[in-house]
């Protein structure tokens, strides 16, 4: 599972790499990486790369900093390379806390644990199945239902002891039956056998992550299996050195944790940016014709064809799908309105670069047009010169170079897990065709003669709202998500959110905005806090969605109206600068607020209620749900 | 110029410990070397069994206390 090299590669990335990482360059520095691991994957290309990001931790931007508890029942240190690789990979740099070898229990129970002082953003529970409950992997054992109800019992306990003293998420892993099952085939056979109360206790897990905010769980059993249990475990460094699982694939856990937390952290991707010939068919439609290109019922055809449903799939679950192609548009055109197998149709893509230029600029225009960060956007492509271009030109672009065999091509797409979802919200599902109203909407602004003009003629309509339990499953995720037009970027996770909604001292507002082109949902969180006279706007942010239609506007002059029915005579609020957030650094000066303090990483703004003008803009409809 | 085994070894201690390669030499033993604990002697014996494609017995492990000894027994092993 890792593959080695000579290390003529080595010699030509490594300096590639390390410079990126001393400018500081996490693009840079991540391609590179990248390109390394791709190469050689080997724990020691690993502890190169986690040698060199450490020493140049303090240098990088576009990088968030998260403190990360490993609680396990084995010896877990020897993953930790894996982690912090796979972390960093993702824009996250670690700061681990491990406590002792099998200390979860006490860690989680005692109030003074080190865990506690440790504060961790996440919390990992790595626990395998054999320490967690050896009588139910003991062969002699008698197996019943009581070591199923005793079993969840515990994790239960542990995860609300946890909960009730940190809003911190959890991991947990769930439990792998042995290779090797005490009644062999008759094992299925029984009721009472390991492998069925596993996967009883695996049921209760995902039933008890469901029913609590903040819990999540890292799907083990099914990892397992992917890669085979015979490969997974080391039985010999098991007995020997409570490291159960194999050197090869401390990696491939590793990434599975840092799947789950790139979510939570607002690093799933958005887009995806698709080729065309050999890539959604067989063959060159412009040499082909539209009746030849290879997409139907044979092979390859129908590898072509199933690729196309996947990405049916990814759009039906809220993936933006674009075009990045080199062809003549009406060649294109003429193939999907004429050829019946085409599993996708031209409206299914949000935006569509079909003609002869670079396809960086081609990306570059989409993100334009959708209004969707680079880093956000996936590219993939059967043309390893034109994956090249895309990785040179903008390295924040995950390029995915397709393979020889379209049959592989949906396992390429989802092997990085990188559309992957935690909570299917509702907003999720409608995401695709949002951002297709956005890119109608950009060419409506392009004929508004004058912004005004634009902004009626766009028929807006804001509801605000308290956040509620059927809205904080959005609220959190926008919090999570949202990177440009958020005036603090303090991330809140469901359970943080809970916790608040209990605390009078605080106000947590969402809206929603429709407008002609459709309902764009809830794009907007404002949260504040009451002290003394003064409302402090600890939250401010706004979907990318929607920015540039004055709605923060609007959303100032609510939060003044709520100011005065809780008779408060201050609003302050304040900018911490992060390297994307440019677009709302004038929001409260251009409101008319004062500045009161101003450091390099962020200023402070205030305003008098009473004296400021605080109209709605006219061009907005109203609906206020907070007060009705 | 094909690496020698003293040098692997020497170069995968170095990189698990943190450490000079000119600090190693064949005397270099778990004794002699503060960080060269259990826990870093299961990455090095991990480190060495993934470079050089072998994989170790546990009563191996246990005597591959020493460079010397850490490369008479892979010497044996071949």
């Amino acid at each position: 599972m890792t593959n080695k090299s000579n290390s003529i590669a080595d010699d030509q990335l490594r300096p590639e790499f390390s410079s990126a990482c001393e400018s500081g360059d996490y693009w840079k520095s991540k391609a590179a990486a990248d390109a390394i691991l791709k190469q050689n994957s080997s724990g020691a290309s690993i502890r190169y790369l986690v040698g060199t990001i450490k020493q140049n931790a303090a240098n990088f931007e576009n990088i968030k900093n998260i403190r990360l508890a490993l609680l396990s029942s084995y010896s877990i240190e020897f993953i930790r390379d894996a982690l912090y690789l796979s972390f960093f990979r993702n824009g996250l740099l670690l700061d681990i806390y491990q406590p002792g070898f099998n200390q979860f229990r006490q860690e989680i129970l005692d109030p003074d644990s080190s865990l506690y002082a440790f504060n961790p953003d996440i919390l990992i529970l790595s626990v395998e199945g054999a320490h967690l409950c050896p009588l139910l992997y003991q062969h002699s054992s008698v197996k019943n239902s009581d070591l199923l109800e005793d079993t969840i019992k515990e994790v239960h306990q542990l995860i609300t002891t946890f909960r009730e003293r940190s809003t911190s998420a959890i991991i947990v892993q769930n439990l792998s039956p042995q290779i090797y099952p005490g009644l062999g085939v008759g094992d299925s056979n029984s009721l009472y056998s390991t492998r069925q109360l596993v996967h009883q206790i695996n049921h209760q897990l995902t039933q008890l992550a469901s029913e609590n905010r903040g819990i999540y769980i890292l799907d083990y059993d099914a990892l397992v299996a992917k890669y085979g249990g015979l490969n997974w475990r080391d039985e010999r460094m098991n007995f020997y050195a409570q490291v159960p699982i194999n050197k090869n694939v401390f990696i491939l856990l590793a990434k599975e944790f840092a799947k789950i937390v790139r979510i939570l952290f607002g690093g799933a991707k958005k887009c995806l940016v698709v080729d065309l010939d050999n890539t959604l068919w067989g063959g060159i439609l412009g040499e082909d014709g539209p009746d030849n290109i290879q997409i139907g019922p044979v092979y390859p055809g129908n590898a072509f064809k199933a690729f196309q449903e996947a990405l049916l799939s990814l759009k039906s679950r809220g993936v933006i799908l674009a075009i990045a192609s080199k062809n003549n548009l009406s060649d294109v055109k003429e193939a999907f309105t004429t050829n019946t197998h085409m599993a996708l149709k031209l409206d299914d893509f949000s935006d569509k670069q079909i003609h002869w230029q670079e396809k960086s600029l081609s990306l570059m225009e989409i993100a334009t047009n959708l209004n969707i960060g680079l880093e956000h956007m996936v590219f993939v492509d059967d043309n390893p010169v034109e994956c090249e271009q895309i990785k040179q030109s903008l390295p924040m672009v995950e390029v995915i170079n397709f393979p020889k065999q379209p049959e592989n091509y949906a396992a390429c797409l989802f092997e990085e897990g990188f559309f992957d979802t935690l909570q299917e919200s509702r907003e999720d599902m409608q995401r695709a065709s949002l951002y297709k109203q956005r890119s109608d909407a950009e060419a409506f602004r392009k004929q508004a003669s004058n912004m005004k003009d634009f902004y009626r003629g766009l028929q807006m309509e804001i509801q605000f709202a308290k956040v509620d339990d059927k809205s904080v499953t959005r609220t959190a995720q926008l919090t999570q998500k949202t990177n440009q037009f958020n005036a603090t970027t303090q991330r809140y996770s469901e359970a943080n959110l809970e916790v608040m909604m209990a605390d009078d001292n605080w106000c947590l507002y969402n809206l929603s905005v429709k407008d002609k082109f459709g309902d764009n949902g809830i794009v907007g969180v404002l949260f504040a806090q009451i002290k003394d006279d003064i409302f402090i706007i600890d939250t401010f942010l706004l979907s990318c969605r929607v920015i540039g239609r004055t709605v923060e506007r609007a959303m100032l002059a609510f939060l003044c109206t709520q100011a005065r029915l809780n008779r408060l005579s201050f609003l302050v609020g304040k900018i911490h600068f992060t390297p994307k957030n440019m677009p709302v650094r004038d929001v409260y000066k251009d409101f008319g607020f004062e500045e009161i303090h101003s450091t390099p990483e962020e200023t402070q703004w205030r305003l008098e209620v009473n004296k400021a003008k605080t109209d709605f803009p006219d061009w907005f409809q109203i609906n206020d749900k907070v007060n009705s | 110029m094909p690496e020698s085994l003293q040098d692997i070894v020497k170069q995968t201690l170095a990189d698990i410990l943190s450490m000079d390669t000119s600090n190693i030499d064949d005397e270099t033993s778990m004794d002699s070397v503060d960080g060269w604990d259990s826990a870093n002697h299961i990455s090095l014996i991990l480190a060495l069994e993934e470079e050089l494609n072998l994989a170790f017995d546990i009563s191996e492990i246990e005597e591959m206390i020493s460079v010397y000894d850490i490369v008479s027994i892979i010497e044996q092993k071949s």
